[in-house]
Order: C-alpha cells, then sequence, then structure tokens
C-alpha cells in the first residue's frame, strides 16, 4: 500500500451524510477534524485518556481517537457542534456560569459526556457525576465548577 | 493518523475472519473494542499490516447454553453490568465491571475478549477468567479450540491464541460461577491501572464449610488462582488460605507504577479483603 492510497466511504456527521475520501489510516477524530472541519472534538491524549475527542456513535458515546474513520462507514456520528438538545442548552448555560472551564481545551468532551449522563440519569448525585467524568480530563478547573454545573443542569431541567 | 500503512477489513462470517487471519503471515491484528490497540497504532509501537475488525461477527451476546454460561468475545464492561444473565450467573463478572474507570465511553468500546487476548497483567479481566475457570473459544481455519484460563495467560501480553485465531467466546461452569463473589483491587488514584487485583468465587456447603477459588492479577506475570476451603465461623482460615496462596506465586512482575516485590507484599492483603467481601456476600 503507497502512501498516496485513499479510501472513500460514507457516514452520518450530524444527520448529514458526509463522502469521505482520506487516507485509510485516519482516526475518526482526524475524520471529524480534518476532513469535515467540525473543530469542537479535540485530539489530546491519542490514548483515550483525556475524553477531549468524546463524541456519540449510533446514539453510544465513545472516544473518536480509538477507531478508524472507515470503521465509521455507514454509521450516525453526533459531535458537540450537533447537539441541539435541550440537555446541551442548559448545560451550556450552567457551564459559563459556574466558569467550568479555563482554557477551553477539555470543554466539548466534558460537555457530550455530561449530556449523555443525564440523558440516562436525569437526576445523577454527585457521586454518580464523579465517576460518568473519570474517563475526562481538566488541567485547569480542579473538577469542581464542572460537577457543580452539571449539578445546575439536573435542576434546571426538572425545573423546566 | 496513524503512521504505518494497514489494509482494513469487517468480515461477516467467522470463516472470512479465520481465512484473512490466516492469510496475513501473522501480522494481522483484530480489533475488539479498540481501547488498548489504538493507542499502540498511534504510538506506532505496533505495524500490523491487516485490522480485521471484529465487529460484524455478533460476538457481543450473553446467553446460558445448558449448564454453560457463554459470552461474545465483543461483550462489553457495560453490557455485563446491565446484564440480568451476569448479575444471576456470574455475579463476579459485574462486581469487576462496575469498578472500571475510564467513564462509558471506555466501558461501553472496551471489550472483556479483548482484554482477555491483550493480556495486560494489571487489567481486570484476565484473574476474573482464572477465577471462574473459564474457558477461552479460539477460532482459526484450523477449527476451533477452547483453552482454559489456567493456560491462556503465558506472561505479560503474551497469550497461547496464535497470529491466525481470533478469540470467538468465553465460557464458564454455571456451577463455579454461581454464588457469593467477592472482587478488590489496589489503585493508586481513581482512574489509574491496577496494581493487584483479587477476584473470588465461594459456594456454601454442608456444616460451615464454603468452597472457595481466588484469583490474583497484577502480582505476577500471569493471574495465579487457588482453590480454597473456609469454616465461615473461623475467619482465621482464610488468612491461612490466602498465606498457602501467597506461597505459590510465582515472580513478581514489574512496570513503571510497581515493582514485582512491592505487588507480592501488597497480594495477600487485596486477596484477602475479596475473600471477605465474597463471605460477607455468603452471609447476607
Amino acid at each position: 500500500m503507497g502512501e498516496r492510497d485513499v479510501t472513500t466511504y460514507t457516514m452520518t456527521i450530524n444527520g448529514r451524510q458526509e463522502t469521505v475520501t482520506a487516507d485509510p489510516r485516519l482516526l475518526l477524530v482526524d475524520v471529524i477534524r480534518d476532513v469535515v472541519g467540525l473543530r469542537a472534538t479535540h485530539v489530546g491524549c491519542l490514548t483515550g485518556d483525556c475524553g477531549a475527542c468524546t463524541v456519540l456513535v449510533d446514539g453510544s458515546i465513545a472516544k473518536s481517537c480509538l477507531s478508524l474513520g472507515m470503521a465509521a462507514e455507514g454509521r450516525s456520528v453526533v459531535t458537540l457542534e450537533g447537539e441541539t438538545s435541550d440537555i446541551m442548552a442548559a448545560l451550556r448555560a450552567a457551564f459559563i456560569a459556574r466558569n467550568a472551564f479555563q482554557c477551553g481545551f477539555c470543554t466539548a468532551g466534558f460537555l457530550m459526556v455530561a449530556a449523555d449522563l443525564l440523558r440516562h440519569e436525569p437526576r445523577p448525585n454527585e457521586a454518580a457525576i464523579r465517576h460518568a467524568l473519570n474517563g475526562n480530563l481538566c488541567r485547569c478547573t480542579g473538577y469542581e465548577p464542572i460537577v457543580n454545573a452539571i449539578q445546575d443542569a439536573a435542576r434546571q431541567l426538572q425545573r423546566d | 493518523m496513524i503512521a504505518a500503512p494497514f489494509a482494513y477489513a469487517r468480515p461477516s462470517t467467522h470463516e472470512e475472519a479465520a481465512r484473512l487471519l490466516a492469510g496475513a503471515s501473522g501480522l494481522a491484528s483484530a480489533i475488539g473494542g479498540g481501547t488498548a490497540l489504538f493507542p499502540l497504532l498511534s504510538r506506532d509501537e505496533q505495524q500490523p499490516s491487516l485490522l480485521v475488525d471484529l465487529r460484524g461477527l455478533g460476538l457481543e451476546d450473553i446467553r446460558v447454553d445448558g449448564e454453560e454460561l457463554v459470552l461474545g468475545a465483543r461483550v462489553t464492561y457495560d453490557a455485563l453490568v446491565g446484564s440480568e444473565i451476569i448479575s444471576r450467573h456470574a455475579p463476579l463478572l459485574a462486581l469487576m465491571a462496575k469498578g472500571v474507570t475510564g467513564g462509558r465511553s471506555i466501558t461501553g468500546q472496551g471489550t472483556i475478549g479483548g482484554s482477555a487476548c491483550y493480556a495486560n497483567p494489571a487489567s481486570d479481566v484476565p484473574a476474573c477468567l482464572l477465577a471462574l475457570r473459564a474457558r477461552l473459544r479460539l477460532v482459526s481455519l484450523r477449527g476451533t479450540r477452547d483453552i482454559p484460563a489456567s493456560q491462556f495467560f503465558t506472561g505479560p501480553y503474551q497469550t497461547l491464541r496464535r497470529p491466525d485465531e481470533f478469540l470467538a467466546e468465553i465460557r464458564a461452569d454455571i456451577s463455579r460461577s454461581v454464588g457469593a463473589a467477592g472482587y478488590h483491587k489496589l489503585k493508586f488514584a481513581g482512574s489509574s491501572s491496577p496494581i493487584v487485583t483479587a477476584a473470588s468465587t465461594l459456594q456454601m456447603e454442608q456444616g460451615g464449610i464454603a468452597e472457595g477459588f481466588v484469583a490474583i492479577g497484577g502480582a505476577g506475570p500471569v493471574p495465579i488462582g487457588s482453590a480454597f476451603q473456609v469454616r465461615t465461623s473461623d475467619r482465621d482460615s482464610v488468612e491461612a488460605a490466602v498465606k498457602a496462596i501467597v506461597r505459590a506465586m510465582p515472580a513478581g512482575w514489574s512496570d513503571e507504577l510497581a515493582d514485582g516485590d512491592y505487588r507480592r507484599a501488597v497480594a495477600p492483603e487485596v486477596a484477602r479483603i475479596a475473600i471477605e467481601a465474597a463471605l460477607e456476600q455468603a452471609d447476607g
């Protein structure tokens, strides 16, 4: 296989059918960022530890550095840009109100994981929130404001 | 992007997967969940010529087959936690899976078969499979063979799986996987790898005697296990059982988190806690 080989496949990203013609060695996160051009999903560690690349694949939360782009052929991927739910709106507002980020590099991943948690468990206690976040690293906040923001968003959604 | 070039295939039958592996001159890697494989590929530590994605083979089932519990190789940690069959027939696996960190993005992606084949001494799965005295079903063009967990793990990151074989199923006798279970692991931080793990199963017998089995992971290059008998009225017998197991332990295994001597030194206490937890559950 030469270095200039490309492969073509299609997947749905944020509800839009995308035909990807690219190097077969691209990870899913590379396809999302560099082929489709959606930049909310970040590359942090490439080891599955930091969670900055978290997306939804066929509705399941996944780290997009741990799979190939072409393995997502025929699947449906949702990134932060495509998350238009009430849950995400409440989380965004709460993250801003609580200063739940500083540099922002990890934020998309935290929002994706928090939204996934609240979809499955609308009223999580603090332990459940911290458990849900333990695949995501933040080096600015010390996590406290992130946990608080998710609690606030959960309460807000209960009121609505 | 991954540095080294490779071909990618997503077979839809066992035979097709076996043929792909057989034709790759030992240079293929199977993709289970990908949580262990892709970091290696991204760091260019492995350069397989072919990646065989097992996703199309339907290896995600958890079922009972007569007297056996059968797990597809691609059963995820989340699937273990959510399974009625597991909570009824193999509570040890539910305990283990609940303690895996990394969030749902890891526990929904990482698989029990992938962890077994990767054979990281510090990971949770190998010792649990030994405690259940499970068998690992390997498939190739040459046929199918079942390897007991006690033989499958041959060293750190090494197993009896040959390059042309893939793991299809994990099977355990329900008579050994039901009953009380205890699981404990020593970790230095919430999201770090375990240092030592211990998995215990226990079946209550007549006259206050419990027949147990404990397996210890991370203390040596491969998980080690031993059957034991304890009197439920006499917890000193737990101490005696643990001492006998540790005497039989092979040399330690070292990595950047802890050296072999440390791992061996903490193993008895980790094992004792797992056995006590199983006894508590049997009492309750």
